[in-house]
């Protein structure tokens, strides 16, 4: 039995879905397995090209299975280079030899698709061409945004045709659940559409570490904060107003990453007054001794950067919304949240149904 | 509470006296010595020896007596070894003159907190460090590196900036200025300046006290010791930092986060303090304060020898509401004999410029009995005929113990500067222009009047639901919301008491209409609700004053088209449709919590006169039914809430009511870190309040 679980976007929710699933179904003695056809994100590992995301569940769900058969195509440069130039790609054997011997391993074997139905195709392997193939039933992840979700959801439903299962809605606002829940629910309902599940927006599964906030934005640490650079940013702003302003916004926004110009010392501090997590100091300006010390006090991170606080804001910017599951805090609250909002029991017994 | 010790030791250990005159050291031991101090003195030194004719012991083991008072010009590890071992010898009070404490950052910083630590676990209170040390003029006491010490009397000065401590005494030695107390706080690691005003406010030896602040790092402890010791007492303060710039400047000095200025501003005002706007202006009341009585009215006479000094002296007077005295019947009488025909008998009272010592003698001589005067200015300026010194000699006899508030203003430097002297030393103020000494009186006026207030009384703001309240907060907060809307943080204020339009959210123009024919009121505000959208009307977001269906209809699809295309990304929930109220005034009520003083409570007239004339008044929380009252009046638009142009006057008192609700939530709920009522309609006399729109800000209380 193969669950194939599909989205109509980037950063849906594929892998938690998987994780939450995965773990809850094997708590209940279901043998599960996973495979993720196509891999985009290549990291190397041990000498061996792998997927990030496929290495990080194969292990969460402690899968006793070598990473090319987790993840057996990787796209790299050169696999996108021999797709332009025409070259014989010979990717389908990989993938039906990994997906042969994880199906044989497993109860339920859930696939992890690509962020839409559409991914793949310039290799060779189409998304829809590999559920009708390999027979997979589907559920189908929509991260909501109101009316485009009507037609995102629906246009994959009627793409993917009976063997889809049911949908479940990711990162629902606190202010869109009553609407979801009304208005939304009762609307697929009568299309025929299982709505499987409705997860909200959590601050913690939208939070970076300090530690990868460091990295992505190739930071300093002078200070790792609390449990070493552990501590989880779920919000940033920026800091380049007069400062009793700065105290205004920075209150309303807790966990907070804030980013200001090393010579701003008068927001810096009023950052720490207030519920902060990391601060990021540009323009590669030593810090203050006094802010050093108060950051230590708090038990805040301090990072700083060569770039000006405009430069940074835009690595920010390209990262949050399009945060990864890594850390093992997120992923213990990923599973509450799949087990407290997803009908995980449902869907077990669809896929068990169907032919 | 300061031990006595501080001030009055018995005997005092200077921890780093030294031989070599370049030391601090040295200078402190030679202060000591030579102030005259009488109690016993010991010098600490592992070179031993002997200064100015006291052996130097060469540990504080080797100290033969008890110590009272420890004195510490050492670097900072050896101060933390030696405290524990003078509080053994039974030291209640040290003073940390030495540097390289927080102040130098990184290590410090984590110095500065082991020396607190020290000095608690061993029970001392420390003042410093880093700081110029200490001087009583009335213990003979000087265990500072002054360069020397300042004549006894009744002023006491407080300074969180050692090199304006240096400032003031070369003043106060230069002018020949009694003072009783000099406390240089340093880094105020242990002892603040509310444990100075506190212990100053029980001080025989102080009747004035003087203060420069950059920073309160408990502003409502710092409220309390001012409330308490301001009845008995002035308390004049400089605040440094008062613009934006220089409170950044403060913040880098001291490390910590300069609260709002205005923070300081109502804290002062309710704490009673009077704020000097410059150093210069500390001085000149000091100098009233200290030499003349508070004046028993307001009446004020000028007496002059010119005109224009006259005329300067009456605009200052009239630009601070000080009433000129009219020169009565009876006064002209006994002093017309002496004047020549050209004097000018109206005030100020010119006695034009060939006048000698006698005939200012003869003046005073009428005005020191004259009821109808309260205060006296005397002017002069050196002309061919004057006698300054005669003129100041005759100035200081006419109103000893005469009860009367009497200043001069000698103008001029060559000719005048002995006559000054004769002044100061006979006990009336001498001012370089005559705007200074005016000023100074109105200072003392307003003293007049917080000393008569009566004590502000806690008042209780009937019909309040704190439970109901509790549970709003509660959810918002563990449900992770922080900046709440309207929709959220309605009912928090209405359990406080707070009266909204009837509304109706509606999530169709059907829904809307409906929500329309049910008020069956004449006309409705739609208003989008989105949890995104916290400035509704910069995205069209708010339609006013909509009477019948269709216009509410319409009203419901352009708020709607307009948020989606001018906030793409914001969820739109609907929109909430409110009874219109017509017939008030805009007003804005809002708090905003200061790192040190707490709640800060703002009112303001809305529109134009918040944002762009910065028409506000500020008061700290909790206020009482005076303070709010006050803050009502104090705005500059206040005339318009009054009866203006054949409108009704607005109900003062609901407004004064409504801010003492917000004060009592603000105090209920310190998780509250922000609130705003805007705008908050003020109906007519009588009618009461209604909160149109309001928004809060929360945070876990720490």
């Amino acid at each position: 039995m193969k669950l194939y679980i599909a989205s109509t976007s980037e950063y849906a929710g594929k892998t938690l879905l998987a994780l939450g699933l995965g773990t809850i179904w094997k708590e209940g003695g279901v043998r599960v397995g996973y495979v993720k056809p196509l891999g985009k994100i290549p990291v190397v590992r041990e000498g061996r090209l792998v997927d990030g995301d496929a290495t990080f569940l194969a292990d969460a769900l402690a899968l006793d299975a070598p990473p090319e058969e987790v993840c057996p195509v990787v796209i790299t440069q050169d696999l996108v280079m021999a797709a332009w130039r025409g070259e014989e790609l010979r990717l389908r054997g990989r993938i039906s030899a990994a997906v042969r011997d994880a199906e044989a391993r497993s109860e339920v074997l859930l696939v992890g698709g690509t962020a839409n139905l559409r991914d793949g195709i310039f290799l060779g392997i189409s998304p829809l061409e590999f559920i009708a193939n390999y027979d997979c039933r589907v559920v189908l992840l929509d991260r909501f945004e109101g009316e485009k979700s009507m037609d995102q959801v629906l246009s994959a439903i009627d793409a993917l045709g009976p063997r889809f299962l049911g949908v479940v809605f990711n990162r629902v606002q606190p202010a869109q659940e009553k609407f979801v829940r009304e208005t939304v629910v009762p609307f697929f309902g009568r299309r025929g559409v299982r709505v499987l599940g409705v997860l909200p927006s959590d601050p913690v599964l939208g939070s970076v570490s300090v530690r990868s906030l460091a990295d992505s934005l190739s930071a300093s640490v002078v200070i790792g904060g609390e449990d070493g650079a552990k501590a989880m940013i779920e919000r940033f702003c920026v800091g380049a107003m007069d400062v009793e302003h700065a105290l205004r916004v920075f209150r309303g926004i807790p966990r907070k990453a804030v980013v200001t110009g090393g010579h701003r010392t008068d927001i810096q501090l009023a950052a720490l007054e207030t519920d902060t997590v990391c601060l990021v100091l540009t323009g590669g300006v030593a810090p203050n001794e006094l802010i050093l010390a108060r950051a230590r006090e708090k038990g805040v991170a301090l990072l700083t950067v060569a770039e000006d606080t405009m430069a940074t804001v835009d690595r920010f910017e390209s990262l949050l919304g399009r945060l990864r599951i890594r850390e093992p805090e997120k992923a213990r609250r990923g599973v509450e949240l799949v087990r407290a909002s997803v009908d995980t029991a449902g869907l077990l017994s669809l896929c068990r149904l169907s032919p | 509470m300061l031990p006595g010790e501080l001030f009055h030791p018995g005997s005092v250990a200077v921890v780093g006296a030294s031989r070599i005159p370049e030391k601090v050291g040295h200078g402190v031991f030679a202060n000591l010595v030579q102030a005259g101090f009488q109690g016993k003195i010991y010098g600490v030194n592992p070179g031993g020896g002997e200064l100015f004719g006291h052996p130097l012991y060469p540990s504080i083991d080797a100290i033969p007596g008890p110590v009272d008072l420890g004195v510490f010009v050492v670097p900072p590890n050896a101060i933390l070894a030696g405290i524990p071992r003078l509080a053994a010898k039974g030291m209640r009070a040290g003073i940390v003159i030495s540097a390289g404490f927080k102040e130098i950052g990184g290590a410090g910083v984590a110095l500065e907190r082991s020396l607190g630590e020290a000095a608690g676990s061993a029970g001392v209170r420390v003042l410093g460090p880093n700081c110029l040390g200490l001087i009583d003029t009335h213990a003979s006491l000087n265990v500072s590196f002054s360069r020397g010490t300042p004549p006894k009397g009744l002023i006491s000065f407080f300074s969180q900036s050692g090199a304006l401590c240096t400032a003031v005494l070369d003043w106060a030695i230069g002018r020949n200025v009694g003072f009783s107390k000099f406390v240089s706080l340093g880094n105020k690691v242990d002892i603040s300046e509310s444990d100075i005003l506190e212990f100053l406010a029980d001080d025989p030896s102080t009747r004035v006290i003087l203060g420069y602040v950059e920073s309160i790092d408990d502003g409502r402890r710092f409220l309390r010791a001012a409330r308490n010791v301001t009845p008995r007492k002035p308390v004049i303060i400089v605040k440094a930092g008062a613009t934006d710039a220089g409170a950044r400047a403060a913040s880098s000095h001291t490390g910590s986060l300069a609260g709002s200025d205005r923070a300081y501003a109502a804290a002062f005002r309710q704490g009673g303090v009077l704020r000097a706007g410059t150093v210069e202006d500390l001085f000149d009341l000091a100098l009233g304060f200290a030499m003349q009585p508070l004046p028993r009215g307001d009446r004020l006479l000028v007496l002059t020898n010119a005109g224009g000094p006259g005329i300067l002296a009456a605009d200052t007077a009239s630009l601070l509401g000080i009433p000129l005295a009219a020169v009565t019947p009876s006064l002209r009488d006994r002093i017309l004999p002496a004047l020549p025909p050209t004097a000018s008998l109206a005030n100020p009272v010119d006695i034009v410029g060939d006048a000698r010592a006698d005939r200012y003698r003869n003046v005073l001589a009428a005005l020191r009995d004259e009821p109808s005067v309260d205060a006296v200015l005397v002017l002069l300026t050196p002309q061919a005929m004057t006698e300054p010194e005669e003129t100041a000699r005759a100035t200081v006899s006419a109103f000893a113990g005469s009860g009367k508030t009497v200043f001069a203003s000698f103008l001029g430097e060559a000719t005048v500067a002995s006559s000054r002297r004769i002044l100061s030393d006979g006990g009336v103020p001498n001012y370089p222009v005559p705007e200074r000494a005016v000023r100074t009186l109105s200072a003392m006026l307003r003293y007049s009047r917080i000393r008569a207030a009566d004590a502000p009384g806690e008042e209780e703001a009937p019909s309040i639901r704190p439970k109901t309240a509790e549970r709003l907060v509660g959810d918002a907060l563990s449900s992770g919301r922080r900046a709440l809307g309207e929709e959220e943080s309605r009912g928090i204020l209405e359990a406080y008491g707070f009266t909204f339009p009837r509304h109706a959210f509606a999530g169709t123009s059907d829904a809307a209409v409906a929500a329309y024919r049910e008020m069956g009121c004449a006309s409705v505000a739609m208003k989008i609700v989105s949890p995104q959208v916290l400035h509704k009307t910069d995205v069209g977001g708010v339609r006013l004053d909509l009477r019948g269906e269709e216009a509410v209809a319409r009203a419901f699809m352009e708020i709607t088209s307009s948020v989606r295309r001018l906030a793409p990304s914001a969820w739109i929930a609907g929109v909430s449709v409110q009874e219109m109220v017509t017939g008030g005034r805009e007003l804005i009520v809002g708090m905003s919590r200061d790192p040190q003083f707490g709640p800060l409570l703002m009112f303001g007239l809305g529109g134009i006169y918040v944002e762009v004339l910065k028409d506000v008044s500020f008061r700290v929380a909790p206020v009482s039914r005076r303070d709010a009252e006050e803050m009502v009046r104090e705005i500059r638009a206040w005339p318009l809430l009054a009866a203006y142009r054949g409108s009704e006057p607005a109900d003062e008192g609901a407004i004064v009511e409504a801010l003492l609700r917000v004060s009592r939530l603000s105090c209920d709920f310190p998780e509250l870190q922000e609130l705003d009522i805007n705008p908050l309609l003020v109906l007519p006399k009588g009618k009461g309040i209604r909160a149109i729109d309001c928004r809060m800000t929360i945070a876990e209380a720490p």
